[in-house]
């Protein structure tokens, strides 16, 4: 069961990744790639954060959406062969902004998570006390 | 179209078998590296670059190359690693797993290619 949650989510993620990379293709630098690879870092980071907080169960939340569709959505491969076909100035210009910036987001999405997190247990507590 | 998102379920699908075997290997007491990814994505990068190399046919292209190959790396997973890493106060390990990823995988998928031309 757990292998078809991951294989749905990787299904429309795969697809959405090749949908994005078809607006952007006439584009000299890969900013599909780039583009996607940031967001996604965003949104790995930000859902496990959530799932790690919750008090109930969410793993079939991280395998669908997490494992499945970021993981699906998101590549490594391609990173690293759009490096060999960019020219140098490009091709560091590139790496670069995907190791950084996607680690940054990657970061800013744990942080919004908890931030999030915190606010709704505040509320939460709220009513509870009323 | 399809054919992407049918390469992509499988090749997560293997992503998450071999996750599930070695998740994490432990270098030092308490230092872990994040071996299963790494793993994954120098392969994978590998297997793009051969792929690359064969100049396939758009529709395989897209079932493998596309869709197989891109599901199967991840670089979602890696960002959230480095972070953990970081949040953990392991900055050597973080640093080693960001320029190991990069310049490997780099490396991994150049190999694949040049094979390609060497042996075809």
């Amino acid at each position: 069961m757990k292998y078809l949650f991951v294989m749905v989510g990787a299904f429309f993620g795969a697809m959405a990744r090749y949908e994005i990379s078809l607006l952007f293709s006439e584009q000299p630098f890969p900013i599909a790639t780039a583009a996607v690879n940031i967001i996604g870092c965003f949104f790995l980071g930000f859902l496990l954060t959530l799932v790690t907080l919750s008090r109930q169960d969410r793993q079939v939340w991280a395998l669908t959406f997490g494992t499945g569709f970021l993981g699906a959505f998101t590549t490594f491969s391609t990173f690293a062969l759009d490096v060999l076909i960019l020219n140098l100035p490009m091709a560091l210009l590139y790496i670069g902004i995907s190791l950084i910036v996607g680690i940054v987001f990657a970061g800013a999405g744990v942080w919004t998570a908890r931030a999030v997190y915190s606010r709704l247990r505040k509320t939460r507590n709220v009513k509870e006390e009323i | 179209m399809f054919l992407v998102g049918l390469g992509g379920a499988a090749g997560a699908l293997l992503r998450y078998i071999i996750s599930e075997y070695m998740n994490v290997v432990r270098v030092e007491k308490g230092i872990i590296f994040p071996v299963a990814t790494w793993i994954i994505n120098m392969t994978g990068s590998f297997l793009l670059g051969i792929l690359y190399g064969l100049d396939l046919p758009s529709q395989l292209w897209l079932l493998l190359g596309v869709g197989f190959c891109g599901g199967y790396t991840t670089f979602s997973t890696f960002g959230k690693e480095v972070i953990d890493l970081l949040m953990d106060k392991q900055w050597r390990v973080a640093f080693l797993y960001i320029l190991a990823s990069a310049l490997l995988s780099i490396i991994a998928a150049w190999v694949g290619i040049a094979m390609v031309h060497l042996l075809v």
